[in-house]
């Protein structure tokens, strides 16, 4: 039987061990700060677009081939893709497209890789081996295939840095970054109310405690519409979309 | 361990050179290069087949290793204050105030503790005959510790039962040594690392580093200067004392104030806070007129005249054109000697005379004729080759080692080491820009 302070230490160990970020009194800079709330943004981007384009590449099969463009329309994304099979590359893979799901995928990466102090190489490693994955998915013939892993991955982001990352803000500004582009993708494709009101509540309960500066009407606002006892019109996604815009 | 054995035991290690490098990819162990004006990023390829130095013969290395740093600490003391090496003639003062080195910033200071060279990577090679020379002394920002280490830990996870059976010294210790330089210095305050950020070559290690010793990485936006202290600033406006910065920023860009003033990577007034003692900076400014490769001819003489030893770890033979009897020699010798450019680094200015027809040595000779004091010649040294692992097959390449040794109290000598080893079975150079791999540096227990 060791000494408490022995045992303090034991645990110490494993915990550095596990490769924990203990930095409780590390001191955020106003860089890091946007990096952390925008490396939440890019992951849940590149989620979720995944998602909404596996939804359109399924329909696309034996129905309309125009479906992209509904969902280009919705996010506001310019169509400058000559038919489906354009679309699905470039929308995909195309680096230099600001729109595709590459381009924000490098972009969580740039956002990472410049902290990797404070989010361990562990969660970084997540992010990099997404990027290698979606190289594999660009070489595919099953391309969809490998693109589940990308998600995966993004996934396992996730739950890394909801393990590693001992430091609460770090972690809160992460997720309140997830969320808002989560509420702000969702409400543009007129997802289930329900849902985004649930995102809604997720985001309360967390973004004070990111110390991120943010517009307490707008959040007010955002939950009042989506908790609204109606079937919701056009006009209340909208008015989310533009709130939760200028949220932060 | 005989022959038969050994092979077997190579082969187990190389057959994990796929999967150990696949990890390190994607833990970003990479280094930046600029080609043609674009930044690209390169991995860094990882030879399971270690560099293994025995006990006995690490000693000496050691004691050699610590020996050459604490005379070149000495020498870099003495030239920034009293200059007596200079009045003693033992080193002409030209290969001082000619170089870029020198900082007349710096004259007359002293700093922190009175080291200068916190960190310091000597590059070493061992020659067939077994005997180690000292091929170069970084003494500004030498990169590389890095690497081993985290190789070190993926290779612990691959083939547990080695590092059960071999009993090697564990290098990744090398956090823990550099958090107690860093303490050691520390005026009171953070301890931080100052980076150029992520487009520079070392970021990797400059992130990997920062992670693993719990200090702030910040490429300088976040550190200002107030009176005579250097502060870091929250995102809350508040602001924390920096007591010592790990720069991996260059002397020129360090500080726009006093030293490049186009330089958008420093920090304003940084260097004046330094020179008031309050930050210590690691390495400090101005080591660049201790490790030039002029000044490298000088180092056996330095050790003489400090510490009153002869070096435990000789020089390549190294000739100065500077002096009238090297310079004929080297006229004479010349398509056996190596040319280096003193002002060059990462493998460049490098000149084989073997490599050269007659009308390029002829050129080359008149060059060095011209500007007596911008070349050394060195006598190749035909280091040994280590076996590495490629494809299936145990070849054999050149490889050299950086030590690093850090300043506490007293030198600190890691047991292990970056050994580089060149792809190209044809050449000697074996720098990560050239296109060179690395291994793993074995100290045993």
């Amino acid at each position: 039987m060791g000494t408490g302070v022995t045992q303090a230490r034991m645990f110490e160990d494993q915990i550095n061990f596990a490769g924990k970020h203990d930095m409780e009194k590390y001191a955020l800079s106003k860089t890091h700060t946007d990096e952390l709330y925008w490396l939440g943004r890019y992951t849940e981007r590149v989620y979720t677009s995944l998602d909404l384009f596996a939804s359109v590449f399924d329909e696309m099969i034996d129905g309309d081939p125009e479906a992209y463009k509904v969902m280009l329309r919705n996010l506001e994304i310019a169509d400058i893709y000559a038919d489906k099979k354009d679309f699905n590359k470039r929308y995909c893979f195309d680096r230099s497209n600001p729109d595709s799901i590459r381009y924000s995928l490098e972009r969580c990466f740039d956002n990472a890789v410049i902290m990797r102090e404070l989010i361990g190489s562990a969660s970084l490693s997540y992010i990099q081996e997404a990027i290698y994955e979606m190289d594999t998915a660009e070489k595919s013939e099953s391309p969809m295939i490998d693109l589940q892993g990308v998600q995966d991955l993004i996934v396992a982001f996730w739950g890394m840095t909801d393990d590693v990352i001992l430091d609460e803000r770090v972690r809160n500004l992460l997720k309140v970054g997830k969320i808002v582009e989560r509420i702000d993708l969702y409400s543009r494709m007129n997802k289930d109310m329900k849902r985004i009101a649930r995102e809604v509540e997720r985001l309360q309960g967390r973004i004070d405690k990111s110390g991120i500066v943010y517009d307490r009407k707008r959040l007010q606002r955002m939950s009042d519409i989506s908790h609204a006892d109606r079937h919701p019109s056009f006009d209340d996604y909208q008015m989310i979309v533009e709130n939760v815009e200028s949220l932060i | 361990m005989d022959i038969q054995e050994k092979e077997l035991f190579r082969r187990n290690l190389g057959q994990h050179s796929r999967k150990i490098n696949q990890l390190l990819a994607r833990y970003g162990v990479k280094f930046g290069i600029y080609k043609n004006g674009t930044f690209k990023e390169q991995l860094f390829p990882y030879d399971p087949i270690p560099r293994v130095i025995e006990k006995d013969e690490f000693a000496v290395l050691e004691k050699g290793l610590k020996q050459r740093v604490t005379a070149l600490n000495l020498f870099l003391k003495d030239i920034y204050t009293k200059k007596q090496i200079l009045k003693d003639g033992v080193v002409p003062e030209e290969f001082v105030y000619a170089g870029s080195g020198f900082l007349a910033q710096c004259d007359g200071f002293v700093p922190p503790e009175g080291i200068f060279s916190h960190i310091s990577g000597i590059d070493l090679v061992k020659g067939k005959d077994g005997q180690w020379y000292i091929l170069e002394d970084n003494l500004r920002i030498p990169s590389g510790a890095s690497y081993p280490m985290i190789a070190r830990d993926l290779m612990r996870k691959a083939t547990p039962q080695t590092f059960e059976n071999v009993h090697i010294e564990d290098n990744r210790n090398y956090a823990e040594l550099l958090r107690r330089t860093m303490d050691h210095v520390n005026r009171g305050g953070l301890n931080v690392i100052l980076t150029p950020g992520r487009f520079n070559a070392a970021y990797f290690e400059h992130s990997y580093l920062a992670e693993k010793i719990g200090a702030h990485l910040t490429d300088g936006s976040d550190l200002f200067v107030e009176r005579d202290g250097l502060y870091f600033r929250d995102v809350e406006g508040n602001r924390e004392r920096v007591g010592a910065v790990y720069r991996r920023i260059s002397d020129e860009y360090l500080d726009p104030m006093n030293f490049n003033p186009e330089s958008v990577i420093g920090v304003p007034h940084i260097f004046d806070v330094y020179r008031k003692g309050g930050v210590a900076l690691l390495n400090a400014p101005g080591n660049g007129v201790a490790d030039d490769k002029g000044i490298y001819y000088f180092v056996p003489k330095m050790i003489r005249y400090y510490l009153g030893e002869d070096a435990i770890i000789p020089n390549a033979p190294t000739y100065l054109v500077y002096y009238e009897k090297d310079r004929d020699y080297v006229l004479l010798n010349f398509s056996r000697l190596v040319i280096k450019d003193v002002a060059e680094a990462g493998g460049y200015g490098v000149f084989f005379g073997k490599d050269m027809d007659a009308e390029k040595q002829d050129a080359f000779k008149k060059l060095i004729q011209k500007e007596p004091r911008r070349f050394i010649a060195q006598e190749v040294i035909d280091f040994q080759d280590l076996d590495l692992y490629d494809e299936g097959n145990i070849v054999s390449r050149k490889a050299d080692l950086r030590a690093f040794v850090l300043m506490d109290d007293e030198p600190v000598v890691w047991k292990s080491g970056l050994t580089r080893f060149t792809r190209n079975p044809a050449s000697f150079v074996v720098n990560s820009s050239q296109g060179g791999g690395f291994k793993d540096t074995w100290v045993l227990a």
